[in-house]
């Protein structure tokens, strides 16, 4: 979803590439994910080959800047990390 | 250019530079270059004939690497401000490009004839690419883009350092060296996306 919230739209071969996840586990996910409603399909032809297009949609922007707010104050006690604290 | 946190700028930067390191632009310029500075040393005064050529050429190919990279790496469409971007930025490196081009025999009929030749029309031009391209990497990002930028500046030293009258060296030079790194990217983005996708 990161990757689709960056871009207006990419078509499946693009973000199994981008993910590393197999089309098995592509069609998976995306099959939630539109079912949640947060990302729209569009299924059209590109030089006589099918392509499966996905956009987010504004449900899946908001829930992305959500999740990355919550992400964000559950990290931020944290703080930045002390170097002689960090293994090599 | 895209969204409010930097993780996701950093995100769509990262992006957008893996959808442009094929290598397609890369030996579609360096072949460009290598073109005019073969012209400029056989014939000298032929050069605009040269440059509108390839001019000309750009439009076929970046629609044909479009469908060579879809084809290998699926589709994608970027946000419009990206796409607003990368219009701006290929237009002006073009007009820059070609009106150096112009300028070069004129502005290089301007110096004083007791200055050495090292400020001739090819290095003249090379060097006004070079600081183009400068321009380019900071605004890409794309650190091979800061390595032609000090290819073309160290060519264009090359009619002092030979000697010669003769222009179109630095081009032809610089040109080469950009066909050779386009050529290793198209290769390793080829064996990198060997199937082509499927879905």
């Amino acid at each position: 979803m990161a990757t689709l919230y960056v871009v207006d739209e990419a078509d499946f071969v693009y973000l199994a590439q981008q993910t590393g996840l197999t089309a098995g586990n592509m069609n998976s996910h995306m099959a939630r994910l539109v079912d949640g409603e947060y990302v729209a399909v569009e299924k059209t032809f590109a030089a006589n080959r099918p392509r499966t297009i996905y956009r987010l949609t504004e449900k899946g922007r908001t829930a992305i800047q959500e999740y990355g707010q919550q992400v964000g104050n559950l990290l931020a006690p944290i703080g930045t990390p002390n170097p002689s604290n960090t293994r090599t | 250019m895209v969204t409010n946190s930097p993780e996701l700028k950093e995100l769509e930067q990262r992006t957008y530079k893996a959808t442009h390191s094929d290598g397609v632009i890369d030996v579609f310029v360096g072949v460009s270059m290598v073109v005019i500075g073969v012209t400029w040393i056989v014939i000298p005064n032929v050069l605009s004939g040269v440059t509108a050529g390839v001019a000309i050429a750009i439009s076929p190919i970046l629609a044909w690497r479009r469908r060579f990279i879809e084809a290998r790496t699926g589709y994608v469409m970027f946000t419009e401000p990206r796409r607003l971007w990368e219009r701006r930025i290929y237009t002006t490196a073009a007009v820059l490009f070609g009106g150096f081009m112009l300028l070069a025999r004129p502005l290089g009929s301007l110096q004083p004839e007791d200055i050495d030749w090292i400020m001739g029309p090819d290095s003249l031009v090379v060097w006004l690419v070079a600081a183009v391209l400068l321009l380019l990497s900071v605004l890409t990002k794309l650190t091979r883009v800061l390595v032609y930028s000090l290819v073309l500046t160290a060519a264009g030293a090359v009619p002092f350092m030979i000697a010669t009258e003769a222009f179109g060296w630095p081009l032809l030079i610089s040109g080469a060296v950009i066909v050779a790194v386009g050529s290793a990217l198209i290769r390793r983005f080829v064996i990198r996306h060997s199937q082509i996708g499927t879905q």
